[in-house]
């Protein structure tokens, strides 16, 4: 269970982070942010 | 490739204009006269009566036209899709030396030869169709569209030239360099193909957003605008996709239908690997379908709020439920098929048990996806109701959830075809272990944003944030598809087999999911064109030519599904005949005694 808990939780936060990132960039283009602003 | 099919329409519009061939005025030509004769160039849209549309008693114009445009589009896109994967399967062989996808793909392009008849024939029927119910609307169109339809007719010389020098000379051209020309031979034929169907899209989607016309329909000359119109791309993109789907549907259907008919062992291997090879190119082009579908419906909304709203808010919403239907039932169908196919393979047992989950996700999204958004209610059960909006289901019938739903079950059919893909597989490569927590890492993170992006931008944030956040959505789930297929690629890469797969060794009952496929697709298609057509309403070219024929109104729903449902029994008849024909084409019967004896 070891050998995959460890890349597991690097690359879930890898990949956490770059689909974040992404939201952010896409919402940016759109002239909006990533959390709601009224 | 693109470039030059690209290059090509333009040139086409382009130069169509300056070529001087006789018995074809050229619109520059025109333009010039009629500057001294003080003349329009072109006339307005006619303004016509009831009267103007002649009619044939016992004929019901619109529903012959209809009935002749919708048949005439199935078996459209079914011959121009399946040369697209016949070029690919064609082209695998050559890589490979391996015979049997040479074979595949002669079978297949067998197939759709007696097809392409039936799409001359229903083209023709749908022209006249229109040259006696509707001479206006044709002459009008004709007027703006008389290069592209000129060089469409002419380019059909082309592509019956390509098709049979490439059907017929399959067994000619084989080997080394002859082979490479029967390869370009198909390439060409997949262009000319593609050049006539954004032909005929160009005329369709004028209809709908129509460009290089003034707001009384006269021409300005510009026959590239009228062409390269509003809609013009999303159709494009969206049929062309639709059409691999669709093509890939139905040959597995004639698939289906040789196995279940099949009594030799080797024969029911055949038709099972041909069956889940069609099946795999159906879903392989269903998945980025949903997608194309958004991109179109968005650029509708765009052109036209008023036509948008029409189509997704108003009388056309109910289709938009059965067509949610019928996408639940192909994402069921597709998985269900390669659920059953694992147990071609003597290591998917390892697998098993995750069906389950995935089944249970996918019957849940599918719930979800089609959950309407309000009911049609009687006063009493309104009142029981305390409103039009169930409190549990009203959240479910918005698009921030059917987004989320419809990108979970793609994200599902995927992980059925990755599980099915390496049942019969060992990795040997050392990093194994590493490569499989990564890839459901990738799955659980792109799951949660998902999930995060549905609900929180679906129910906290206002429109303007519902609608821009399906993007990120949509390419997260992009980002699984293409990745989690590389990782698996390079991890299955030099894989040990379990054992050679069984072909053949599938049930009866995955056959007629391959049925309720071909089946599904054709209905869905004829509903969605229903909708795409009807948008127009009361016009013909909307918004500029009016039609004011008796049929001038949108029929009710039942009407039109009725309608739709004929034609699709129509088509199935039809195809079924045209697998009848590919399978006597084999037969031989033996005339003893008949032919008199000839010398020695």
């Amino acid at each position: 269970m070891k050998e995959y808990l460890k890349p597991f939780a690097i690359a879930f936060v890898a990949f956490g982070l770059l689909f974040l990132a992404l939201d952010y960039a896409i919402m940016k283009l759109q002239g909006l942010s990533l959390i709601f602003q009224p | 490739m693109k470039k030059i099919l690209w290059l090509a329409v333009l040139a086409a519009a382009l130069l169509g204009p300056c070529l001087d061939l006789p018995g074809i005025e050229s619109p520059l030509a025109v333009a010039a006269d009629s500057s001294t004769a003080a003349a329009p160039a072109h006339p307005p849209a006619p303004k016509l009566t009831a009267a103007d549309y002649p009619r044939i008693a016992g004929v019901n114009s619109r529903v012959f036209v209809w009935l002749a445009a919708q048949l005439h589009l199935w078996f459209a896109a079914f011959v121009l899709a399946v040369p697209i994967f016949v070029f690919i399967i064609e082209a695998i062989g050559m890589a490979t030396r391996d015979k049997r996808y040479d074979e595949l793909a002669y079978e297949f392009i067998k197939v759709s030869l007696t097809a392409y008849s039936f799409t001359a024939i229903l083209g023709g029927l749908l022209a006249f169709g229109l040259l006696i119910f509707y001479p206006h609307l044709f002459q009008y169109l004709a007027s703006i569209f008389k290069e592209s339809m000129f060089y469409y007719a002419l380019l059909f010389f082309a592509e019956s030239a390509c098709l049979y020098i490439y059907y017929y000379g399959w067994h000619w051209l084989q080997g080394g360099f002859k082979k490479w020309t029967h390869l370009t031979l198909g390439l060409l034929l997949n262009a000319v193909g593609t050049v006539l169907m954004f032909l005929a899209n160009a005329w369709t989607t004028f209809m709908m957003s129509p460009a290089g016309v003034d707001a009384q329909g006269v021409f300005s000359g510009d026959a590239w605008a009228a062409i390269h119109n509003f809609l013009w791309n999303p159709i494009n993109l969206h049929r062309t996709i639709a059409n691999v789907a669709y093509g890939g549907s139905v040959v597995g259907a004639y698939a289906a239908f040789k196995f279940l008919s099949a009594t030799a062992k080797e024969q029911r291997a055949h038709y099972d690997w041909m069956g889940y090879t069609a099946n795999f190119i159906a879903i392989a082009a269903l998945l980025p379908l949903p997608f194309a579908g958004y991109y179109l419906t968005a650029e509708i909304y765009a052109y036209s709020q008023q036509m948008g709203i029409t189509s997704m808010g108003g009388i056309f919403a109910w289709l938009f439920i059965i067509q949610a239907v019928l996408i639940g039932a192909l994402f069921l169908s597709a998985n269900y098929y390669l659920w059953c196919g694992m147990g071609r393979s003597d290591g998917a047992a390892r697998y098993n048990r995750y069906i389950k989950y995935l089944a249970i996700v996918i019957v849940g999204a599918f719930l979800v996806w089609f959950t309407p958004h309000t009911l049609i209610l009687t006063n009493a059960e309104l009142k029981a109701l305390g409103g039009p909006y169930h409190k549990y289901l009203g959240p479910l019938g918005i698009m921030p959830a059917k987004n989320g739903a419809v990108n979970l079950m793609i994200i599902m059919t995927t992980l059925s075809f990755l599980l099915y893909r390496r049942a019969n597989k060992i990795a040997t490569v050392a990093w194994a272990n590493t490569g499989n927590a990564i890839q459901v890492a990738l799955f659980t993170a792109g799951i949660a944003n998902i999930l995060f992006i549905s609900i929180y931008h679906g129910y906290f944030t206002n429109t303007v944030y519902k609608v821009a956040s399906s993007i990120p959505q949509v390419l997260t789930t992009l980002i699984i598809i293409v990745a989690s297929t590389v990782i698996d690629f390079l991890m299955y890469r030099g894989a040990k087999q379990v054992a050679p797969l069984h072909w053949g060794r599938v049930p009866d009952r995955a056959q007629y999911a391959l049925f309720l496929l071909a089946v599904a697709f054709t209905w869905l298609m004829g509903l969605m064109g229903y909708i795409r057509s009807g948008l127009r309403q009361h016009w013909h070219v909307y918004g500029v030519f009016r039609d004011a024929s008796a049929d001038a109104f949108t029929p009710t729903l039942g009407y039109a599904a009725n309608v739709v449902t004929g034609a699709t029994i129509v088509f199935m008849a039809l195809v079924i005949f045209v697998f009848w024909l590919s399978q006597v084409s084999g037969r031989k019967t033996p005339p003893s005694g008949y032919w008199k004896e000839q010398p020695a």
